[in-house]
């Protein structure tokens, strides 16, 4: 039995680049050093990471919502993350797309080794899906497993985006910011 | 001796953690049921075909399942490309016959996080083979079932085992063989929440479905609900009591929306038994089904994760009276290194219990014993260690020696007696 993903489909993932812009994104390879990655490459600015699984029941839900926010509210800024093997890469756009999500910043794990992938997120998350994290203008971040509450996020989003001298403030007016 | 349940400054966080959750997803049950049926594969379709196709060439996967026959050959059940295949070793793992497919037909198996098919053995020459189909939908699928009973040359055509047809979720199936040769298959079924949100109701999580064959396989009676409302993607654990009859330990959806454990006999009238009581209330599939071992002497051992505001991590309990009362959780390894998916055996007088954790580098299976039947326990030892992916830990025996059955990426297939660590 051999490892998930062959050399060769590794570096073709490594080397897709998303081309046009009137589709669907293609899930970009989220592997060992991709979580700080989009952390450096957000920093300064908040947004949502989100991850999720194409099999995860409650994931739909979720995404349906953060399509809607995003309708609503362009300047929301989402990160998706599946954790798919990445034989199933080719459902990830199709599915986000029919999300309303087609459009935004999409990654699926491209190494086998979850574990180590799942640490690099976060070693308090031990896998459940969904698992969502609203990252501030200082990095901060507030992290939830299952289900989000709307009305929360509309909150978040106002103090978040609304107002930048809120930015110190989370969704939930709790002090329970993890980095 | 070992480590507590959390500490008050642990329970303090978690109570905080608690209050940020609330705060953020208050949603209703009831809403993950209307999600259930938003139109999200319409606009999908186009394509399908060609994903299926594709995925099925890609199949790769560590998850194995392993057990040894009355002989001390071991047999091994695995998915390569789309077939679900069997191979055996006369040598103790060393080297593998060359594998027989179940199927003449491709279909796409389901391998991910507690999905994997299972085997059985019984008599001299049968061999009982079941798994998850996945079908052409978002989280559907169907149970199948095949057997062989001509000592694994030949497998009959798969059957699929689940009498509701429709194309929803009959997923994360569990195989046992009776103490008279009954087969018992058990599964979680969305049958009753599609008939729920056709009228409108809500419906938390899916349900126990189970169906025995009393000829070997050959036939199966009737799908048998065992309980409406388990969570709806954690493996179920099946073990035989002394009494003959196969109990079920699966993550339920208890009142409050609290997935906590439960416990019930694969026989009528069917008392379902509330086990842990972590209250771990999220609306969300943890992927982190239980364990269940049951000794000679109808002790009952039960190891699972939780990560609920009374509990977090691996936990492991015992019961004397089937489940009426169970003594305090204990905590299972170290509880920074994400100790998960366990697995127990009793074997002889032995208790054993084993599990993975990730340390920031690689995974190692860590294992417990105890000699007196969960009351006290040796210290832990590390059985094996990896660096790169790895399968879930599995426990079995043949004769007096007990063994990890783990899959490797970088290894590859392990079978490691425990004596040799437990015991050098």
């Amino acid at each position: 039995m051999k490892r998930l993903a062959p050399l060769s489909l590794t570096l073709a993932l490594l080397t897709s680049i998303p081309l046009s812009a009137s589709s669907a994104q293609e899930p970009l390879p989220f592997v060992k050093g991709s979580q700080t990655a989009i952390v450096s490459a957000h920093a300064g600015s908040p947004f949502v990471l989100a991850l999720w699984s194409l099999d995860c029941l409650y994931c739909r839900h979720d995404l349906a919502m953060l399509g809607r926010l995003k309708a609503e509210h362009p300047q929301l800024q989402v990160v998706l993350v599946a954790t798919d093997t990445s034989a199933r890469r080719a459902e990830i756009a199709p599915r986000l797309d029919a999300l309303a999500l087609g459009m935004e910043e999409s990654w699926i794990f491209a190494d086998a080794f979850a574990e180590r992938l799942n640490h690099e997120i976060d070693p308090q998350w031990f896998g459940e899906l969904p698992r969502t994290y609203f990252y501030g203008r200082d990095g901060g971040r507030i992290s939830v497993s299952g289900s989000l509450d709307e009305a929360a996020i509309e909150d978040w989003i106002k103090e978040t985006y609304g107002e930048a001298h809120e930015e110190e403030q989370d969704a939930s007016g709790n002090s329970g910011k993890n980095h | 001796m070992h480590d507590q349940r959390p500490s008050m400054s642990d329970q303090r966080a978690i109570q905080r953690l608690r209050a940020i959750i609330t705060a953020l997803c208050l949603a209703l049950f009831s809403s993950a049921s209307a999600a259930a049926d938003a139109p999200a594969e319409k606009s999908a379709a186009p394509d399908r075909a060609a994903m299926w196709a594709s995925m099925l060439a890609k199949q790769r996967t560590l998850a194995v399942s392993a057990a040894f026959d009355a002989h001390g050959i071991l047999w091994r059940v695995h998915v390569d490309g789309g077939r679900v295949v069997v191979d055996r070793s006369n040598d103790a793992g060393a080297s593998f016959s060359a594998p027989v497919a179940v199927s003449n037909e491709d279909e796409v198996i389901g391998t991910e996080g507690d999905s994997r098919p299972k085997i059985a053995l019984a008599g001299a020459d049968t061999i009982y083979i079941s798994y998850t189909q996945l079908r052409e939908k978002p989280f559907s699928g169907d149970i199948r079932f095949s057997r062989s009973i001509d000592g694994g040359r030949n497998f009959s055509a798969p059957i699929t085992i689940n009498d509701d047809r429709n194309i929803i979720s009959h997923r994360f199936d569990a195989l046992l063989v009776g103490a008279h040769d009954e087969v018992y298959l058990a599964w979680l079924d969305r049958r009753d929440e599609q008939a729920a949100r056709e009228q409108d109701q809500p419906y938390a999580g899916a349900a126990i479905y189970y169906a025995i064959s009393t000829d070997r396989g050959a036939h199966f009676a009737d799908n048998v609900k065992l309980a409406d409302h388990s969570c709806e993607c954690c493996r179920i654990a099946l073990a035989l009591a002394p009494d003959g009859v196969p109990r079920a330990f699966w993550r339920h959806v208890f009142a409050n929306n609290e997935r906590d454990h439960a416990l019930a006999p694969l026989a009528a009238p069917a008392e379902v038994r509330r086990i842990t009581h972590d209250e771990w209330r999220i609306e969300a599939c943890p992927h982190h089904g239980p364990a269940l071992a049951i000794n000679a002497q109808g002790t009952y051992h039960f190891a699972w994760f939780d990560n609920g505001p009374q509990a977090r991590g691996l936990f492991l309990a015992q019961s004397s009276d089937g489940g009426k009362t169970v003594s305090p959780p204990m905590a299972l390894g170290d509880p920074t290194a994400k100790p998960s998916n366990p697995a127990l055996l009793v074997h002889r007088d032995t208790l054993y219990a084993a599990w993975k954790e990730f340390d920031g580098e690689t995974s190692p299976i860590r294992a417990i014993r105890s000699e007196d039947g969960g009351r006290t326990w040796f210290e832990p030892v590390t059985l094996a260690r990896t660096a790169d992916a790895s399968d879930h830990p599995q426990l079995i025996a043949h004769g007096e020696q007990a063994f990890l059955s783990w899959n490797t990426a970088n290894e590859g297939y392990r079978l490691i007696p425990l004596d040799s660590v437990f015991k050098p």
